[in-house]
């Protein structure tokens, strides 16, 4: 069995109101500013984390990000409906790892933005 | 024609205005959706070995590029990609450094990497971004 999951393609229109939250909460009041970190957030959405949940035991563990990486094509803007796709894969072994790449694309196809993220499965009761 | 910064121009070093406390990392958490019991949960943290609850990695990289908007307002972001040292315990002081590491003439680009810093410890993240600065009048 390949130790790989796929979660979407998920369509998802970038709210201004969404992006607002996202760089109050790095501390930023600019106006009109979507982070180009932004699509963290899809990285939470339940179909990315059940993926995550199917490759990794989050019963006893939990998941610590290592590395994480976003290249940016074209500039995400509110409004604009995306197409996620991502691509799970266990990576490691003693501790567990995964990788998680993603791409987020216009209604037409064209990228806007590849993330990847690394991760960490710590055990949720550290040995003595 | 491009101005390009020299390597090893080193930027001011950015702060970040407040310590990151609780209530700072559990509004990201909202704001991300990021609700790891790591992030937010002092007995989970501590159970899982840690301090307390540290600062989501996502969140350290995101002020990164806060800095490199405020070093760089107008240059484009083409790439940041951060790797997480050391985990960072809530509350916590972050002051940030950049330092010009590469710069490619023919892609009209340039390398900064970023350190977030902790006072008193290693530094806790390590992201290398990718900048295109603005087209100039030759």
């Amino acid at each position: 069995m390949t130790a790989e999951r796929q979660a979407g393609p998920l369509a998802l229109t970038l709210r201004a109101d969404e992006a607002a939250a996202f760089a109050d909460a790095l501390g930023s009041q600019r106006p009109g500013w979507v982070p180009l970190i932004f699509p963290a957030r899809w990285l939470a959405l339940p179909e990315i984390r059940a993926a995550v949940a199917e490759l990794a035991d989050l019963t006893d563990g939990l998941a610590l990000h290592e590395t994480q990486s976003f290249d940016c094509l074209v500039p995400l803007r509110p409004g604009t409906t995306y197409t996620v796709t991502a691509t799970v894969r266990r990576v490691g072994e003693n501790p567990p790892r995964l990788s998680v790449q993603a791409i987020a694309a216009t209604a037409d196809g064209t990228p806007c933005v590849r993330f990847q993220a690394g991760l960490r499965i710590v055990p949720r009761t550290a040995p003595p | 024609m491009t101005a390009l910064p020299i390597v090893g121009t080193t930027l001011p070093a950015w702060s970040v205005r407040a310590p990151i406390d609780a209530a700072w990392v559990r509004r990201y958490a909202g704001a991300s959706g990021d609700d790891n019991p790591l992030h937010v949960d002092p007995a989970v943290a501590r159970a899982a070995g840690f301090a307390g609850p540290i600062v989501p990695g996502m969140m350290l990289l995101g002020l990164c590029e806060r800095a490199i908007r405020a070093w760089y307002p107008d240059a484009e972001i083409l790439r940041l990609a951060g790797r997480f040292l050391q985990p960072v315990v809530t509350p916590a002081a972050l002051t940030l450094t950049g330092r010009v590491a590469l710069v490619n003439a023919a892609k009209a680009t340039f390398i900064l990497r970023v350190l977030v810093g902790v006072p008193d410890a290693a530094p806790a993240c390590m992201a290398d971004a990718t900048l295109r600065p603005p087209q100039t009048q030759a």
